[in-house]
């Protein structure tokens, strides 16, 4: 059962003799709820294949305008986050190199806005421009449930998405965490970037970084640092397989010592870490580093990423190899870092650095009352669970009253 | 359609129709021309000369069955903890 574990490479060390000796803490209440919770709301195998049956017709739509080119599914739909609700989002790769998002990027969509419509399939489609301009789809009944963002060529979203699929089944702990942490921060208010909060991926790394480093033993290892090969922004994304079992290597965790801590402790543990030990004015939250990083250091420097050893530069946010857009990445990090109205934007308030990126994908919570909001609902929530381990309680909770009109 | 249905499952399957490159880069201009916009010269040889992206790692099948071995995996590890915490 340990195949997409790896890591257990080495003979663990035993854990010390006061820990054999200290009665063996049954599986709580608590941590039998979150199970629950987590096996009732995750995405079912019937709604993956409901999804993955319309990525192929829309596939089926799509190749004769553009032959050979790919339709990944990226996203909680794929990276074992995503829960029973019905959006899917596909990125249609066409080219190695960085597509112009301005320009480019709108031509290929809008040449498949008039492609699907005359799909019977396709019920309506809305092209959305943004800083990565997406194509919202939504369909004709089987499928009227189903809402597809499609973007071009946006390929970082394929390997986090292979990424974030082997954090969520290296432990069996890692998913009902999240689908609880998701649930609540939903219901709170804080999982909207609209509203100047939160984005499910932001909280997925959060949670991934409080099994990182701020459990009391590890839970995660870095799995960027451990398999270089496996998940550097080097690897071409045609290649990125997650049927593939992670090969054993060593790292530094104990699974005797880390399954100590049940599901409900690392539930308390996580609201206690961003409630009371997280200095968000100092730290930033770096999954590609496996640690707390310092935020005047991320937010100083180019976006660019140096290996372990500090001698070779990784190649550039969105995708490619190529030596010509790792100036162009260059170019437009050192521009964007002279504009201090970007450098506040991105890195004010809370600080969590893609993995691949290395931008903020926290950028989104810029307004400070929200953030104090926040902060505020972390102390509440880890106060109130401790008290009393009620899941049901801490999942019927107001949301913050904070909000950007107001401010 | 429902044929078209069935037929997706089959990767090496793909429409009746296929355009040729010029009809290809004829649709993109349109397409590009109604928002005003142009046709880089990268997009152009894209459209012209495709080079292979298919999505051969995520075929559907090999998808939903990697899912239902991660959720079985995640089953047995509780279970296997529960049994070691009591």
């Amino acid at each position: 059962t340990d195949e997409y574990r790896g890591g257990r490479g080495m003979a663990s060390p035993s854990p010390p003799a006061e820990l054999l000796s200290e009665p063996l803490s049954r599986m709580d209440v608590l941590s039998e709820k979150i199970w629950d919770y987590h096996n009732k709301v995750s995405q079912t195998d019937e709604m993956l294949q409901r999804k993955l049956h319309l990525r192929d017709m829309l596939y089926t739509a799509i190749s004769p305008v553009f032959p050979l080119s790919g339709l990944y599914v990226v996203g909680s739909s794929l990276n074992g986050f995503g829960n029973n609700s019905s959006d899917m989002d596909l990125c249609l790769m066409i080219t190695n190199k960085d597509l112009d998002q301005k320009n480019d990027a709108v031509v290929v969509l809008n040449l498949i806005l008039s492609t699907l419509q005359y799909e019977k399939f396709v019920a309506t489609q809305k092209l959305i421009l943004a800083k990565v301009p997406i194509l919202r789809i939504k369909f004709a009944a089987p499928f009227d449930d189903i809402t597809v963002d499609l973007n071009a060529n946006n390929s970082v979203a394929i390997r986090n998405t292979h990424l974030l699929c082997y954090y969520s089944s290296y432990d069996w702990r890692v998913r009902p965490l999240v689908s609880v942490v998701k649930e609540w921060a939903k219901r709170k208010g804080i999982n909207d970037a609209n509203k100047s909060s939160f984005t499910s991926y932001s909280l997925v790394l959060m949670v991934i970084h409080y099994l990182q480093c701020g459990t009391p033993a590890k839970v995660l290892p870095n799995l960027q640092q451990s398999y270089p090969n496996r998940f550097s922004n080097r690897v071409d994304v045609r290649t990125l397989n997650v049927t593939m079992p992670l090969e054993a290597v060593p790292d530094d965790i104990d699974p005797i010592l880390s399954e100590k801590t049940t599901l409900g402790e690392l539930l308390i543990g996580f609201l206690d870490y961003y409630a009371n030990e997280f200095n968000y004015d100092r730290d930033a939250i770096s999954i590609r580093q496996g640690r707390k990083v310092e935020r005047a250091a991320l937010a100083a420097r180019p976006k660019m990423h140096l290996n372990s050893e500090g001698d070779k530069e990784t190649p550039p946010p969105s995708s490619s190899a190529s030596t010509s857009s790792l100036h162009n990445a260059m170019g437009s990090a050192a521009q964007a870092m002279a504009n201090p109205h970007f450098w506040r934007s991105q890195w004010r308030c809370v600080c969590i650095e893609e993995p691949f990126t290395n931008s903020n994908t926290a950028h989104s919570i810029y307004d400070e009352m929200v953030f104090g909001a926040i902060k505020e609902a972390f102390r509440e929530a880890h106060g109130e669970l401790q008290h009393n381990h009620d899941l049901d309680r801490l999942l019927d909770c107001e949301p913050i009253k904070a909000s950007t009109t107001n401010t | 359609s429902e044929t078209d249905e069935a037929a997706s499952y089959d990767p090496f399957i793909r429409s009746k129709v296929e355009y040729d490159a010029s009809t290809r880069l004829l649709m993109a201009e349109n397409a590009a021309s109604t928002r005003r916009l142009m046709i880089s010269p990268m997009l152009k040889e894209i459209i012209v000369n495709p080079e292979n992206f298919y999505h051969d790692c995520q075929q559907s099948f090999k998808m939903t069955e990697n899912a239902n071995r991660r959720r079985q995996m995640s089953y047995n590890t509780k279970r296997e903890a529960y049994i070691q915490l009591r």
